[in-house]
């Protein structure tokens, strides 16, 4: 099976999956391999709108498993990473509209953060942090998303098909973004 | 870029902070990154900028690095687990996929199995669900049976009786169309009012005549008359429609029971339904020159709910004309305090004459059932059956009883007759009459003024002298040897040698009683022939069916073998006093005379035999007259 799905990933990927040592691999090993790989970014994004480590794991293993069950059903993906991103942007937002805490879950993550983080930062760090944070709050969704996006990476084409807007709408928000973060900051300098 | 003024018009604008982004990510097009390439070279405003952007950048991404989870920690555990989660969900869709596909192949596998098997029960219930799918979904139903649709919507009907306190009203809308010139008239509007309580019926006819409303308490003679005159007035082509109508009871309330009363008489059994659109079309023509001048009478009946939708009555081909009878409106009321007055049953003629809002228009006729003339109606079934009885006992020889169809439909043997045990012989005959029958026959004491007694039903009784006007019984024929014209030639000829005078005076008086009681008994069956043809004229026994005809022809037969079995005795008797030859007077006879020339001749030989064998004022020249009246008997003889 699976050969022709791990020539298509390599070509989404473009990287150093091209000369994959996997491509006789079952599906499910392939998909455990970009699980391991890319399991990281995509944690810390799902972790940043549902606010919880452990629900944030749940949705990244669901949506890998989605990719699973659409490379089975030979399905054509043209870039993994942005589908896969969608699919966990999707999955936590419907998440978190089932949960009543879609104002909520950045305050929350920034909260449960800044507890974990008191007792072992210094004082600066403890500041610094905490500006960080309340710039962060002033963000609407779309700017708070556009920069994680970027910050994860993505190009502004794969940020666009995540969220499903055009590639200037992603410069502009991303700027818009950065603007207030700079005046927030500048201003608590 | 609200924050970075232009510098002049001649040097390039600042890049926007979106552009700067796009710039610092390297997303720019290439053209647009080239231009802004060399802005940026040359612009400090601009490097300052991006400057700051970096420092933004690298510090939210220093900021959101401390705050993202660790997610090394625990790394290979959580792949681990990962792989074992995808393993056992493949293999859930590796099972449900199996499952799924092996159960519907294990199914169609045993259903193959099945059809093989039992392949004509098979195919049987293939033929079965198509007909169910046929049946239920109209797929294919544009022919359809007139009588289960008829049936269907009588029980339509049957729901949407008036419930208990209200009374329903029918709006009934008229049309005349001329298929001739295509002209299209709205004649007007009746209104039907059924109450719930009672059996009555109000209706109101609005017209261009005018309105005016009628109470009905179950007699409906007469009322389709009254009213489809007014609606349509008076059209000569109509006479016979509405006649026919009339005469069927039929109303125009697009009832499915009038529905079946107006094609009960039509005298055909052809019939087509058809579903065209919303409605079913039924057709039922009427049998080609049909009385009424009606060709087909068509009723619309509408799918949905099996409603009567509309009435047509179209008129041979030489009319052209439809009436067109639509129901515009079904609506349920309370029984108002009005309505509940308007319905009470006394007296309704009364209340119906109060409501007349024009007096011109026609009214109805006595709520007193009345005879009707043989013109206006059709002979009936039940009609054939008394003139039957009638005949059987003879009635019809004379004696003043007469058969009247009445408004009401009913029918009513009204008659004189001389005594009570005639009376009992008639009644008794005429038990054997179905339907609705009247008898009222007096004896002469039991008659006050004779006003009890209705005229004869048609004119023929007027016109033609009856049986008994002039005549004189038989038996109280004076038979005055003296004054006899041919007593002598009688006497001679019954003279036997040794026989008294007076006794050959009885055989004279005995001769010349006979042949006058043949002489009036000839005329009275060519009366009576004369009186059934016009009573069962063609016009009236249209509708009849064939046993009704056989039996009166019947009839007729018997009195023609009566006039000449009759006739022929006489002409013997005469033919031996007269000295002429029976087969020379033969040859004169003419054919087969109808019941008229019959009349004519028993009339007229009648009238010689009495004036032969009866005392007369004026000698008439006897061997012409008997000569005459020889040839008469033959003809009738014939």
């Amino acid at each position: 099976m699976d050969q022709e799905n791990t020539l298509k990933l390599n070509q989404v990927f473009g990287m150093e999956q091209a000369e994959s040592p996997r491509r006789s691999e079952p599906l499910e090993e392939t998909v455990v391999g970009l699980y391991a790989t890319m399991r990281p970014s995509l944690l810390g994004y799902a972790y940043q709108i549902v606010g919880s480590t452990g629900e944030a794991e749940d949705l990244v293993q669901i949506a890998f498993l989605k990719l699973f069950d659409q490379l089975s059903r030979k399905a054509q993906i043209l870039n993994v990473r942005s589908w896969l991103y969608r699919v966990i942007h999707n999955l936590a937002i419907d998440h978190i509209r089932r949960k009543g805490i879609h104002e909520v879950a950045v305050a929350e993550w920034l909260a449960h953060r800044s507890l974990q983080e008191t007792t072992r930062t210094a004082e600066d760090d403890l500041i610094q942090q905490q500006r960080i944070a309340q710039s962060l709050e002033v963000l609407n969704e779309r700017e708070r998303y556009c920069l994680t996006l970027r910050a994860e990476g993505l190009s502004y084409q794969e940020i666009g098909e995540v969220l499903g807007i055009s590639h200037k709408a992603v410069s502009v928000y991303l700027s818009r973004g950065l603007k207030k973060f700079e005046v927030r900051d500048a201003k608590r300098a | 870029m609200p924050n970075v003024p232009n510098r002049s018009p001649l040097v390039p604008p600042h890049l926007s902070d979106a552009q700067l982004a796009a710039y610092q990510d390297g997303e720019m097009p290439r053209t647009e990154f080239e231009a802004a390439c060399r802005h940026v070279e040359s612009c400090w405003t601009c490097r300052s900028r991006l400057g700051v952007m970096q420092e933004s950048i690298d510090r939210f991404l220093q900021a959101r690095k401390k705050l993202l989870p660790e997610t090394a920690a625990f790394a290979e555990n959580r792949v681990e687990q990962f792989r074992q989660r995808l393993m056992r969900h493949s293999a859930e869709s590796e099972e449900a996929q199996a499952s799924l596909g092996e159960r519907m192949a294990f199914a169609f596998r045993q259903f193959l199995v099945a059809v093989g098997e039992h392949r004509k029960a098979a195919l049987a219930g293939a033929l079965a669900a198509c007909l169910l799918v046929v049946m239920f979904t109209d797929v294919l139903n544009t022919r359809v049976s007139a009588d289960s649709v008829l049936n269907r919507a009588q029980s339509y009907e049957l729901r949407h009786l008036p419930s208990r306190g209200q009374v329903s009203r029918i709006a009934v809308r008229i049309e005349r169309i001329d298929h001739k010139s295509g002209a299209h008239r709205q004649l007007g509007t009746i209104v039907e009012v059924r109450d719930s309580e009672t059996p009555i019926t109000y209706w109101n006819v609005d017209s261009g005549a005018g309105s005016f409303g009628r109470t009905v308490n179950g007699n409906l003679a007469g009322l389709t008359d009254v009213m489809l005159r007014a609606v349509l007035q008076g059209q000569p082509s109509d006479a016979p429609v509405i006649q026919y109508l009339d005469q069927q009871q039929w109303l125009p309330d697009i009832s499915i029971n009038g529905f079946r009363r107006l094609v009960a008489a039509r005298g055909s059994s052809e019939v087509s339904a058809r579903k065209a659109g919303d409605v079913f079309e039924l057709s039922y023509p009427f049998a080609t020159g049909h009385s009424s001048g009606i060709a087909e009478a068509r009723l619309l009946v509408n799918v949905s709910d099996y409603a009567p939708a509309s009435l047509s009555i179209l008129t041979s081909a030489e009319e052209a004309q439809e009436y067109r009878f639509t129901r515009i409106s079904t609506t349920t009321e309370p029984r108002a305090v009005e309505m509940a007055h308007l319905t009470l049953p006394p007296d309704v003629a009364d209340l119906s004459s109060q409501r007349s809002s024009e007096s011109s228009l026609p009214s109805l006729p006595a709520r007193r059932v009345t005879p009707l003339g043989y013109a206006d109606t059709q002979a009936t079934v039940e009609e054939v059956e008394v003139a039957e009885a009638l005949h059987r006992v003879d009635a019809c020889l004379g004696e003043e009883v007469y058969l009247f169809p009445m408004s009401d439909g009913s029918l009513l043997v009204q008659g004189l007759v001389d005594n009570p045990v005639r009376r009992d012989a008639i009644r008794q005959s005429l038990r054997s009459v179905n339907g609705p029958l009247k008898v009222e026959i007096y004896v002469p004491r039991e008659l006050k003024n004779g006003s009890e007694l209705y005229n004869p039903p048609d004119r023929f009784a007027e016109d033609a002298s009856g049986p008994t006007e002039g005549a004189v019984p038989a038996a109280l024929a004076e038979l005055s040897s003296a004054s006899m014209p041919l007593h002598d030639r009688i006497f001679k000829h019954l003279a036997r040698s040794g026989a008294s005078s007076d006794d050959t005076e009885k055989e004279v008086a005995i001769f010349s009683s006979e042949v006058v009681t043949h002489a009036r008994q000839t005329f009275l069956h060519a009366w009576a022939l004369k009186k059934l043809d016009r009573e069962f004229s063609p016009q009236r026994i249209a509708g009849l069916p064939p046993s009704a005809i056989r039996q009166l022809e019947k009839i007729r037969q018997d009195h023609q073998n009566w006039i000449a079995n009759l006739a022929q005795r006489q002409a013997e008797m005469l033919s031996d006093i007269a000295d002429l030859p029976v087969a020379a007077s033969m040859t004169e006879a003419a054919g087969h005379a109808d019941s008229d020339a019959l009349l004519r001749l028993a009339r007229e030989q009648n009238d010689l035999v009495r004036s032969l064998f009866t005392t007369s004022q004026q000698a008439p020249d006897a061997n012409a007259s008997l000569s005459r009246l020889i040839t008469v008997l033959h003809r009738m003889g014939s």
